[in-house]
């Protein structure tokens, strides 16, 4: 999980790689897989190498202790951020 | 009385003897009979034919590579025996046992790399077995079921080398079952079923570290060793190893039917005494065979006893396979890589150099790397003896009337090595291409 922010906005892209399940780790570019070389851009949209989709982003909201929760179940619309 | 005595004293005495001549049925044959019975008498010798052609006894025919591969499987059945002995199948204590193995335990590093590195060599010879096979025509009929077998052989061997990796709980175990499991996912119709059968879970763990246990300690094992059995007893009634066809004559004409000449069993009056016959023997049909195997009245050609020729060649491979294991083992030490870091997979993080083709394969396309093109290869290794039934080139090296079969399958072989040598020296972090030189 990588929590992302954009200014006063957060949001939560999976970092398990779409195409066999490796772990992504942040690059110069966005996000890079060790495994089999797929490369993703900063909103984890696939710019290169086999990965099928664009990384995971989740449903992020604040808990009313000020905590942050981020729902693995709800998949969310790539650049949906939350404002904070 | 004493004469009874006598006699228990003498059993007494001669209990060794009898008790070894028991055991030790037929003493060292001195006579061809000898070694014929030798052969039947004995439950591992009779496994092999009591005479075996010269051309199989070659050392640059076979290669040795079938028999290299099974004692391979022996030293591994004996030493993940003993591994057992020392390895639980837990999360939490996985790792720590290989440890020990290395610190604590008396002879637990070359146990272990012997295991290791039996496995890595079992994996290529019975490929190069394979290939021998193909390369010398040895699939034709009637053996095309016997590479069937052998196919299977080549599988069971590679998922008993992938289970085997994944138990020690290293990095290279954890992200091997994390990539392998997401490979059958991607299986058509039974992709996620299969996936969840394997992980026993949703998520690589426990559940999934103990399936891959008794996958490979219980149910592979099993499974190879009946596979095995059947592949020698086929080699038996597809009348041995493959031989050119300029050595086989023609066979024997099949008697249809057998005379049995009976005589008379009988006390005979001779002159006053009376002699008894030896008691004749009645012969009956036990049996009825056909094809290769009849050789009634007939001794082939070009053959010598097994007993001691094929023995001897036999001793010696095993010789070689087990001081091969142990002086490889000797100097190197099998990998263990960090422990499992669930968030970081090692960069790059690739598999034994067996599966580097693989890996190749599924960074291009992880359906058609991984599950479309394999199982093409597969089908079409299979249906080899299918496709070519000429039985024109069998039992001899790269025959001419065999030229193109012999091409597409290296073709097949290159290209693996090749993506092979690419995913293991062409492939740097990130799986991006390098170059090593």
């Amino acid at each position: 999980m990588c929590i992302v922010r954009d200014g006063d906005k957060l949001a939560a892209i999976s970092t398990t790689c779409t195409h066999l399940g490796c772990i992504v780790a942040p690059s110069a570019t966005g996000f890079a897989c060790p495994c089999h070389g797929s490369q993703f851009d900063v909103d984890g949209n696939v710019t290169s190498g086999p990965a099928p989709k664009p990384l995971a982003w989740y449903q992020v909201s604040i808990t009313p202790n000020g905590e942050l929760e981020i729902d693995k179940d709800n998949e969310i619309q790539i650049g949906t951020y939350l404002s904070v | 009385m004493s004469n009874e005595k006598s006699s228990i004293v003498k059993d007494l005495v001669n209990l060794p003897a009898n008790v070894v001549r028991s055991v030790f049925r037929n003493p060292l044959p001195s006579s061809d009979r000898g070694r014929a019975a030798t052969s039947f008498t004995n439950f591992f010798l009779h496994i092999q034919p009591v005479r075996v052609s010269r051309q199989a006894l070659r050392p640059t025919y076979t290669m040795g590579l079938g028999l290299i591969s099974f004692f391979l499987f022996v030293i591994l059945t004996v030493t993940g025996i003993l591994l057992m002995f020392y390895y639980v199948p837990s999360t939490t204590q996985a790792y720590d046992r290989m440890l020990d193995l290395r610190s604590s335990v008396a002879f637990g590093i070359i146990l272990r790399n012997m295991h290791r590195w039996a496995a890595h060599a079992m994996v290529a010879v019975v490929f190069l077995h394979m290939c021998r096979v193909f390369l010398t025509g040895s699939y034709k009929p009637p053996r095309e079921f016997n590479w069937l077998v052998g196919v299977a052989l080549f599988i069971l061997t590679l998922f008993s080398s992938f289970t085997g990796y994944l138990l020690p709980w290293d990095q290279l175990a954890f992200w091997a079952i994390t990539v392998g499991t997401s490979i059958a996912g991607y299986a058509p119709l039974v992709g996620h079923a299969l996936r969840f059968m394997l992980l026993g879970d949703a998520t690589v763990g426990q559940e999934a570290l103990l399936r891959f246990y008794v996958l490979h300690v219980v149910v592979l094992p099993v499974v190879l060793t009946l596979f095995v059995a059947i592949h020698f007893w086929r080699i038996r009634k597809d009348g041995g190893l493959a031989r050119p066809e300029s050595v086989i004559q023609a066979p024997a004409k099949v008697p249809v039917s057998v005379e049995i000449a009976e005589q008379p069993v009988s006390a005979m009056p001779m002159g006053g005494t009376v002699v008894v016959a030896a008691p004749t023997r009645r012969f009956t049909i036990q049996g009825l065979v056909r094809g290769p195997l009849v050789k009634v009245g007939k001794l082939e050609e070009d053959t010598v006893f097994s007993w001691p020729n094929l023995l001897i060649a036999e001793l010696f491979v095993l010789l070689l396979t087990v001081a091969g294991v142990m002086a490889v083992s000797y100097f190197f030490n099998a990998p263990l890589e960090q422990p499992v870091n669930v968030m970081h997979p090692p960069n790059p993080a690739k598999a034994p150099w067996y599966f580097l083709g693989l890996q190749e394969q599924v960074s291009y396309s992880a359906f058609w790397g991984g599950v479309g093109v394999p199982a093409i290869e597969l089908l079409l290794l299979m249906l080899v003896p299918y496709i070519d039934r000429s039985k024109v080139g069998v039992g001899r090296w790269f025959a001419r009337e065999r030229v193109w079969a012999n091409v597409l399958f290296l073709t097949f072989v290159i290209i693996n090595v090749i993506l092979i040598i690419i995913g293991t020296f062409f492939r740097g972090a990130n799986w991006q291409f390098v170059s090593p030189f």
